[in-house]
């Protein structure tokens, strides 16, 4: 469950997540939250990844939640089950944060300017920040699904913000 | 066609609808804006500048249907999206095509009611798509609950409509409109049956006569008796379900679209725990499968358990159908406009 404030890109990294999970063989259903929640509000993309079919498809209990707003973090954190891994931008969130979790707490908005120079690429971060903690696709096949999706002229950019990302968890 | 015979991809399901019609060789879309199914539009006006087929945004619904109509009256196989208070405004040109025996198609993405209400969900405009208007309903209607029966039924709705000249509706809602899943598109013409005989309707040498306005009682009388013996004669061959199960069971599961696949998932888990529930999903809401429900819910203890994101759309059509039964026991699990989860499902369903 990718969380966050409408605007900060988490929707196009769910369907960049979702689609390098199908390129990985996997079968996958992306959703994502509307309404006046997309406008400004707390924003949600759902992707369940799964060797079998998958029969309900909206993300109830997140296995992993993205949060990279204070009130996306508060709105869904009670959906994780205990143990469940919590990928916190402390940019935004500041702790202390639950102790009910596996919570890696990175300033994943602030890394994304100073590194990169770019806040603009955070979301491409946090996909990687997520795969690297989580594993959930192979790392080359994701960064073939980001050069799919980005817009032309920034590829070399979003590759080194996923690599980024990735080097954040270790 | 644009595709090679089979394509495997991964798109939202307006983009599959809007596939579906292209592969069954829709020439035209007439229709309004609204939420959850303008991408069916967007995706559609790209196909009609690249494929060379007709896109027309009309000044509202009652336009985008009759315009629809005058596309089918000419032979064009042609459809129309719509949801929600743009369904309401649908009943007119739907009743037309009625009357007419009009193979209108139209694609309905149900969002929340009563009026313009919520913008992305629900499964509160079965009793409209079903029964709407001011006749007897006679429509196939398909409710679908995955991307690859999206696909599925769009192009089987062109195909029966042209068939047996009834109007047809795929019922999806803003759930299966917005969400990405895989499914497999296929030319739908290198498969056996699935010319769509789309002769003109006028325009022909012969005078064509078609009312919709009769001045005696009794001329309506035996044209609706004609009409109603067309459809009831299509009804076996029509009607289509889904059944999980066996006989000996408890009770049995019964939802349809999205909601099915939360409730299939429930069953599942109750019948890995041993507990005999079994699971029937309609796919056509009308003509509604109602015998094969007659004998999954025989051979479920006479139980049944609904669960929909309406109050009672979907139960009342249960209802009916088994009216002649003797049902022990006939819950409901009624979410009007909301989601339901399997846990729900399952948490009402088990012992």
């Amino acid at each position: 469950m990718l969380t966050g404030t409408g605007g900060q890109g988490l929707i196009l990294a769910s369907i960049i997540l979702a689609e390098a999970a199908v390129n990985d063989g996997k079968n996958v259903v992306q959703t994502q939250s509307y309404g006046p929640e997309a406008r400004g509000g707390a924003s949600m993309a759902g992707v369940i990844i799964d060797i079998d079919n998958i029969d309900y498809p909206l993300v109830t209990r997140p296995d992993v939640l993205l949060a990279m707003s204070k009130a996306s973090y508060r709105k869904y954190l009670p959906a994780v089950p205990a143990g469940g891994l919590v990928i916190v931008d402390s940019t935004f969130v500041d702790g202390p944060y639950s102790s009910d979790h596996r919570v890696i707490h990175i300033p994943i908005t602030d890394l994304a300017r100073e590194k990169l120079g770019r806040g603009l690429v955070a979301n491409i971060v946090a996909l990687g920040v997520v795969n690297g903690a989580a594993g959930l696709v192979k790392k080359q096949v994701l960064a073939a699904s980001v050069l799919e999706r980005v817009p032309k002229g920034s590829e070399q950019l979003n590759l080194r913000a996923l690599e980024l990302g990735e080097t954040l968890y270790v | 066609m644009e595709f090679r015979d089979e394509e495997r991809v991964f798109i939202t399901g307006n983009e599959v609808v809007a596939r579906a019609a292209q592969a069954a060789g829709a020439g035209y879309l007439f229709g309004y804006p609204i939420t959850p199914q303008n991408e069916i539009m967007h995706h559609w006006r790209h196909i009609a500048s690249q494929a060379g087929r007709g896109f027309l945004q009309t000044e509202d619904e009652l336009s985008a249907g009759f315009a629809t109509l005058g596309a089918v009256l000419t032979g064009k196989i042609a459809f129309s999206a719509t949801a929600g208070p743009g369904t309401i405004l649908f009943q007119e040109p739907l009743s037309m095509a009625e009357a007419m025996r009009l193979p209108l198609v139209i694609i309905v993405q149900q969002r929340g009611g009563p009026s313009t209400a919520t913008v992305i969900y629900s499964q509160q405009e079965v009793t409209l798509t079903c029964f709407g208007g001011n006749g007897e309903g006679l429509r196939i209607v398909y409710s679908t609950s995955s991307h690859q029966e999206l696909y599925d039924y769009t192009i089987k709705a062109f195909r029966n409509a042209w068939k047996y000249r009834f109007p047809a509706i795929v019922l999806g809602d803003g759930y299966q409109a917005k969400m990405r899943e895989e499914l497999i598109l296929y030319d739908p013409s290198s498969r056996a049956g699935s010319r769509i005989p789309n002769e003109p309707i006028i325009g022909g040498e012969q005078v064509v006569h078609m009312q919709n306005a009769f001045s005696v009682e009794e001329e309506l009388g035996e044209k609706l008796l004609i009409d109603l013996e067309d459809y009831n004669r299509a009804i076996p061959v029509l009607v289509e379900h889904e059944f999980l199960g066996g006989a000996g069971g408890r009770l049995l599961v019964v939802a349809h679209g999205i909601v099915g696949r939360a409730a299939r998932q429930a069953v599942k888990e109750l019948q890995a725990r041993g507990d005999r529930v079994n699971f029937f999903r309609p796919i056509t809401l009308r003509p509604f499968p109602e015998e094969h429900l007659v004998k999954a819910c025989q051979q479920s203890g006479n139980a049944v358990l609904v669960a929909e994101s309406a109050e009672g759309q979907l139960g009342r059509l249960v209802r009916l159908a088994l009216a002649d039964q003797v049902l022990t026991s006939f819950r409901s699990y009624y979410r009007p406009g909301l989601g339901i989860t399997s846990e729900e499902i399952l948490e009402e369903a088990r012992l």
